[in-house]
């Protein structure tokens, strides 16, 4: 019988992402869906970081720029950028994210806290911080990205 | 019946009873009650990306107690199957500047948003805009 890499019990699936030269992660069992950019139809009177709304199989999703959501500057799509479909409760979105990485596996013993100096929406929305490849990765929380949204100017 | 109309750049969709009439934009600033008339292109007013039209253009007349307000598009059509509407998510519609929309319908495949134009017009005729469309207002 051959051998194959073995995730612990207790692991978690994160799907990673990249926005500007930074790596994040969303726990995957919040995610339906990843799909290739396209411009969303725009919502009148909805700020910048909620850019429209898209048809992914008939499911009508807000669109959520987690750029301008976490205070970074804005970015022109291109063929890297994808939407990624996550549900949180009762909420459904579509998060719009420069790349997608990969689906890894996290040991929760292996997370650690977010940097004290942190401040901002970052503050808010990082639960915490994975070393993957010697490169940290910020562990998000679905619920603080929504109620970000919500307090978002 | 819903109304599908078309800007410049973009397609929407009402309720056919929010509007009092569809023709011709009229020729003077007061209807025969010697009401204002508030007349508008309504592509700019919802989007900036989205041109003055010119052009052959219709009015979408709304008639409220004190003026009416004409809202100015290329095309409008009557949809004979009139597609259904969903809510905007909650967390999205809480953010909207001015409550202006109902919903989204989808035609072909592609979200098109669902206008409430009797708000519209009673915030356009209290001279209320868009933040981008806010020094266009008289």
């Amino acid at each position: 019988m051959q051998s194959s890499p073995v995730q612990p019990a207790s692991s978690t699936a994160y799907l990673t992402f990249r926005l500007a030269t930074e790596q994040y992660a969303l726990a995957g069992n919040g995610v339906r869906e990843i799909m290739r950019w396209r411009a969303p139809t725009p919502v009148p009177g909805a700020p910048p970081l909620l850019p429209g709304v898209i048809n992914q199989r008939g499911q009508v999703l807000p669109v959520i720029d987690v750029r301008l959501l976490l205070g970074l500057a804005a970015a022109a799509p291109d063929r890297a950028t994808r939407l990624i479909w996550v549900h949180h409760d009762e909420i459904e979105a579509a998060l719009l994210v420069d790349a997608v990485d990969d689906l890894i596996a996290i040991d929760p013993a292996h997370l650690e806290p977010p940097p004290a100096n942190l401040t901002g929406p970052a503050q808010k929305a990082i639960r915490a911080v994975y070393r993957h490849h010697d490169r940290p990765v910020a562990v998000l929380d679905p619920a603080a990205i929504f109620t970000l949204v919500q307090e978002a100017t | 019946m819903i109304l599908l109309i078309e800007t410049v750049a973009r397609r929407y969709v009402c309720r056919q009873n929010d509007v009092d009439t569809v023709g011709l934009p009229a020729a003077t600033e007061r209807d025969a009650r010697g009401r204002a008339i508030v007349r508008c292109q309504l592509g700019p007013l919802l989007d900036p990306a989205d041109p003055p039209a010119v052009g052959r253009l219709h009015a979408l007349t709304i008639m409220l107690r004190r003026r009416v307000v004409e809202l100015v598009v290329p095309r409008v059509d009557l949809l004979a199957e009139p597609p259904p509407i969903v809510p905007l998510a909650p967390f999205l519609l809480a953010r909207l500047q001015l409550p202006w929309v109902n919903g989204v319908a989808l035609l072909d495949g592609q979200p098109v948003i669902a206008l409430d134009l009797r708000r519209l017009a009673a915030d356009v005729a209290l001279g209320l805009r868009l933040a981008h469309a806010a020094k266009d207002a008289p």
